[in-house]
C-alpha cells in the first residue's frame, strides 16, 4: 500500500488564497474532492500534482507519494502520478498516438500496449489529431494515457463534466476497476451524483481552506446526528458543511 | 534510477530541415563568395605586382560582416523556432508549456534546448570561419591577411553571442510567461 500525503499547501493569489491544506490518502481507496465553483479544487490539485509551483514564490508545502518528495524530487514524484485535466495541453496538430510515445518517454512504467488497449477500449481512433477530438474524447485519451504508464494515485479535475451518460457509467466502472487493482483516485467534482457509489473519503474545500476530511461514514454520522436523518448522498453532506461552515473534522 | 537526459531527448526530436538547408545555403554561399574575392584578390595582387613591383593587393580580402550576419540571424532564428515553438492552428505556442504536466524538470529542458542552439550557433560560425580561412589560405597563400580576418570574426563573434543571448533571453520569457 502506498501513501500519499500533503502538508501545509498554501497558494496565494490577488484574490485567493488555498490556506494550509494537508490531508494523507492511501491506495485502494476513492476520494472525492468536493466544493462550490471557485473553493480552490484546480488550484489544489496543480498544486499537489507539481503542475503549480516551478516559478512561483506564493506558493509552499510539500507533499509527498511513497516518501517521495514533491519539493525534492519533482520528476520522481510526478511519474507515480496521473493527472487529467482540461486544460492539460497536449500537441493538438500531433496524433493521440504520437502524442502517447512523445509523453510516454518520461514515465518508465509507461506501455504502447496498455496505451493501444485502453484506447481501443474507450473507442478513441489513435490516428486522430487532439484538435480533433471532443471534450469528452480528450478526456477519455488522457485516462488512456494516464492508465499507460501505471501511477500509484490518479487525480481527476472535473473529469464527468464532458461525457454522456452512458460512458459516464462505464468511466465509474473503469474507475471501480483500478481501484479493484490498488490505484488510489482523488477525483474533484462540484456535481457529486455520479460517484456516491464509490465513494469512500471525502474532502470538502470552502473558500481555500479544507472544511473536511473524513470518511463518507462518518460525515453521514455527523449528518444524521445534526438533522435525525440519514443521507447516503454526497450531495446533502457538502451541502450541510456549506451551510454550517464547521471547521476540519 | 537512470536519470532522464534532456539533452538527447532534444536532440533525438528536434526536426529542423530548414535549419540545415539555410545552413547549407550559408555555408556554401560564404564558399562562393569567399573564393571568388580571393581570385580577384589574388589577380589584382599579381596584376599591382606587375605594375609597382612592391604592392600587395590579397590584403583586399575581408569578411561582409553585416552579411554574416545576416545570415547567421536568418539561420539561428529558424532553430530557435524549431527549438522553442510549435506552431498551433496558426498560432506560435511556447513549446516548454506543453510539458507542464509531465514530469518534467523545465529548466533543465530549457537548457538542452539552448544548448543545441549553441551548438547551431557553433557549427555556423564555425563553418563560415573555416571557409573563409580555408579559401584565403589556399588561394592567397601566405599573403592572405589572416590577422585582419581574424578581427573581423572577432566582432562578427561579438555580434552572433549577443544574439544568441537575446534570443534565449526572449525564449525564457516568454515560456515562462506561459508556464
Amino acid at each position: 500500500m502506498t501513501t500519499f500525503s500533503c502538508t501545509n499547501i498554501t497558494r496565494r493569489y490577488k484574490n485567493f488564497c488555498l490556506d494550509n491544506v494537508s490531508f494523507s490518502m492511501e491506495t485502494g481507496y476513492f476520494y472525492v474532492l468536493a466544493g462550490v465553483n471557485g473553493s480552490g479544487k484546480t488550484t489544489l490539485l496543480n498544486c499537489i500534482t507539481g503542475v503549480d509551483n516551478g516559478f512561483s514564490r506564493s506558493f509552499s508545502g510539500d507533499a509527498q507519494i511513497g516518501g517521495v518528495s514533491l519539493k525534492i524530487s519533482p520528476e520522481a514524484y510526478r511519474r507515480r502520478l496521473g493527472y487529467i485535466s482540461e486544460n492539460r495541453p497536449f500537441f493538438m496538430e500531433k496524433s493521440v498516438a504520437q502524442n502517447g510515445l512523445t509523453y510516454g518517454e518520461f514515465y518508465p512504467d509507461w506501455s504502447v500496449r496498455d496505451y493501444s488497449s485502453y484506447l481501443s477500449r474507450l473507442g478513441i481512433d489513435p490516428s486522430k489529431r487532439i484538435y480533433q477530438l471532443s471534450k469528452g474524447e480528450f478526456m477519455k485519451m488522457q485516462i488512456c494515457f494516464s492508465l499507460a504508464h501505471h501511477p500509484d494515485f490518479l487525480f481527476l479535475d472535473e473529469p464527468l463534466e464532458g461525457f454522456d451518460p452512458v460512458f459516464r457509467r462505464e468511466f465509474l466502472d473503469l474507475l471501480g476497476e483500478l481501484l479493484d487493482r490498488g490505484m488510489g483516485i482523488l477525483l474533484s467534482t462540484h456535481i457529486t451524483e455520479d460517484v456516491d457509489r464509490l465513494t469512500d473519503y471525502l474532502l470538502i474545500l470552502e473558500n481555500g481552506q479544507l472544511a473536511a476530511d473524513a470518511s463518507k461514514e462518518t460525515l453521514n454520522d455527523r449528518y444524521k446526528e445534526l438533522t435525525g436523518i440519514s443521507s447516503p448522498h454526497i450531495r446533502d453532506l457538502l451541502e450541510l458543511e456549506h451551510t454550517q461552515g464547521t471547521p476540519r473534522s | 534510477m537512470k536519470t532522464f537526459n534532456y539533452y538527447r531527448y532534444e536532440k533525438n526530436h528536434l526536426r529542423c530541415t530548414s535549419y540545415y538547408v539555410l545552413l547549407a545555403i550559408s555555408l556554401f554561399f560564404f564558399f562562393l563568395e569567399a573564393a571568388v574575392n580571393a581570385s580577384a584578390a589574388a589577380r589584382a595582387s599579381d596584376a599591382l605586382r606587375i605594375a609597382l613591383e612592391t604592392e600587395n593587393a590579397a590584403k583586399e580580402f575581408t569578411l561582409n560582416i553585416f552579411r554574416f550576419e545576416l545570415f547567421f540571424m536568418i539561420t539561428i532564428s529558424t532553430l530557435n523556432s524549431a527549438l522553442f515553438y510549435i506552431r498551433e492552428q496558426g498560432q506560435a505556442v511556447p513549446v516548454l508549456s506543453k510539458y507542464l504536466f509531465a514530469p518534467v524538470d523545465s529548466k533543465k529542458l530549457y537548457r538542452a534546448k539552448a544548448l543545441l542552439l549553441l551548438r547551431g550557433s557553433c557549427i555556423f560560425f564555425l563553418g563560415g570561419l573555416i571557409i573563409y580561412f580555408s579559401a584565403a589560405g589556399i588561394i592567397l597563400g601566405t599573403e592572405a591577411p589572416f590577422q585582419h580576418l581574424l578581427q573581423q570574426f572577432g566582432y562578427a563573434l561579438i555580434f552572433c553571442i549577443t544574439a544568441v543571448i537575446v534570443l534565449l533571453l526572449a525564449d525564457w520569457h516568454r515560456s515562462r510567461h506561459s508556464i
